[in-house]
């Protein structure tokens, strides 16, 4: 999940706790994917365990994640056992919130809920007129800030990015050029909530792009749907909540790349992506990298639930045993792994590290499509999770075909066979 | 609910959703492709009324067909935020992704569109 909201996550947690001794509950989580073992995983470092995952899919029933079962919710005040407003509590990292309370109310459970994300600035359930009144301000707000785009970059095209997220900035970038061409566009805006995704757009080109603060994002993109704007375009496969896409996912599997080819732009299936290819920087200190004997590691991810560290353990052991010298590519305040030393490129340069060492290890996410293109020996290593509520595993969603290794990590990797 | 806000046709489809229905706005001019998510719909559930301003030949009493007006009087609610997440409206608005895109691109079949958006109802 995105910082900002595992910061939330966090600070809600904490909150909690002082409220409540959690220890005393059985916790259960509502809706299993990557949010809520990225949940678990926070409450055990907390020294609490999850009891069980509610959720409706048949496809999810006994999973299991460092021991909580999944559930179907109407399982739970079995479970639970008696007094279940003093034994119990469900924590919701979910969206789709209102809807799972209301479940958990008509099936006769009577504990605690509490939603630990406000994820949606789009929806406030509820049609009072002091909701009305100040979701039109927004949407009026948004309109404002469109007009000053306009004004600043006359007869372009607008784009908007609604979602901090490297790789589907990735693909929305590399099918631009044939939606452009098919749309008749020339001149174009993007419209992003982060710097870092700029650097992905200007891997594609020099194209003019405006960072802004989520919130006034999200205005923003609410007052293009608002005013069916012809000259805008929301390039994402799930955000916001008009975008439909992903039910198709409960019935077909769809991998990533095409949901944006052909869902996010409707272009045919044999569309050849654009790599990319503006100049790229070269890292600064490349000369000290042994060409073709080094290692870049990238164990962090902040949408994708994290490997145990021994795969990182044994990974670096090996290479270290080979003479190679490894590094892990961090960022802010992340440790590098030990035996290893951090090596920080930006985006643009990242590509240049990758070919110079000669071998990149990844945990799957965005980065990994950053430099698919890279001339390298390069191996995504998958977590076993399912992608969002669907059926189908992560690995069967991202598969990166550029990779020479897309690895489902269940069991121990011999990484002399690699 | 009382404000000038809320239309005759937004209370009516607000109370409906209150009361445990989940509304399909379909704002489509097709009605082959209406006949069709009427026809899975009956077979599917009856806790989901189809919002349009065409009809339909076949009969059932899951849609509920109103003036082009009365239509985009919720639409407009919609667009302003998210009211409620018992809705999904079914259109071609072009400034966003939709699952018809699919279709056009036969990645999945109109049958298989219909099975999808129903995926999460009922």
């Amino acid at each position: 999940m995105e910082k900002r909201q595992y910061d939330e996550m966090v600070e809600s947690l904490e909150g909690l706790m002082t409220e409540m001794d959690l220890s005393k509950k059985k916790i259960f989580l509502f809706g299993h994917c990557g949010a809520s073992l990225e949940l678990i995983d926070l409450l055990e470092s907390k020294g609490l365990k999850t009891k069980g995952i509610l959720d409706n899919s048949e496809a999810k029933q006994n999973e299991v994640y460092k021991e909580a079962r999944v559930y179907y919710p109407v399982a739970i005040n079995d479970v639970v056992g008696d007094n279940p407003k003093e034994n119990s509590i469900v924590l919701i990292t979910s969206r789709f919130y209102a809807s799972m309370l209301s479940q958990l109310r008509r099936i006769g459970y009577e504990g605690e809920v509490r939603k630990l994300i406000d994820y949606n600035t789009y929806a406030d359930y509820s049609l009072s007129e002091e909701t009305i009144n100040r979701m039109t301000m927004r949407e009026q707000a948004g309109e404002r800030l469109t007009r000053d785009l306009e004004k600043k970059y006359p007869n372009h095209f607008r784009v908007f990015f609604p979602f901090n997220a490297l790789g589907d900035i990735y693909f929305a970038m590399s099918y631009w050029y044939a939606f452009a061409e098919k749309r008749g566009i020339e001149k174009v805006v993007f419209c992003a909530p982060s710097k870092v995704l700029s650097d992905v757009v200007h891997m594609f080109g020099d194209y003019p792009v405006e960072v802004y603060e989520q919130k006034i994002l999200d205005s923003m993109i609410q007052a293009a749907i608002y005013t069916e704007d012809e000259n805008s375009f929301i390039a994402h496969q799930d955000r916001p909540y008009v975008v439909n896409l992903s039910k198709a996912l409960y019935i077909k599997k769809i991998p990533l790349e095409q949901i944006y080819c052909c869902g996010v732009y409707g272009l045919p299936k044999d569309t050849i992506a654009t790599k990319p290819n503006a100049s790229r920087l070269v890292y600064k200190d490349i000369d000290n990298i042994p060409e073709g004997k080094a290692v870049i590691f990238s164990p962090y991810a902040k949408s994708v639930t994290a490997l145990d560290s021994k795969v990182w353990e044994s990974a670096v052991s090996y290479y270290n045993g080979i003479g190679y010298k490894c590094y892990t590519n961090v960022v802010g305040d992340e440790k590098p792994l030990v035996g290893t030393e951090s090596i920080s490129p930006s985006l643009l340069e990242l590509k240049s590290v990758v070919e110079k060492a000669g071998t990149f290890i990844g945990i799957r996410s965005g980065l990994c499509d950053v430099i698919r293109e890279a001339k390298a020996k390069k191996i995504a290593l998958y977590p076993d999770y399912n992608y969002c509520d669907t059926k189908w595993k992560a690995i069967e969603m991202y598969w990166i075909n550029q990779f020479d290794y897309n690895l489902l990590v269940t069991e121990e990797i011999k990484w002399e066979t690699l | 609910m009382d404000n000038e806000y809320i239309t005759k046709n937004l209370r009516e489809m607000y109370e409906k959703i209150r009361c445990g229905k989940q509304i399909i706005i379909y704002n489509l001019a097709d009605t082959e492709l209406l006949d069709k998510l009427l026809k899975l719909l009956i077979l599917k559930t009856e806790t989901v009324e189809i919002w349009s301003s065409v009809k339909s030949c076949v009969n059932g009493d899951l849609l509920h067909v109103t003036s082009r007006d009365g239509l985009k009087d919720v639409i407009r609610m919609y667009k302003t935020y998210e009211f409620t997440d018992k809705i999904i409206i079914v259109s071609d608005d072009n400034n966003y992704p939709c699952i018809y895109n699919y279709v056009k691109q036969k990645v999945i079949t109109e049958e298989e569109m219909i099975e999808a958006i129903l995926s999460k109802i009922g």
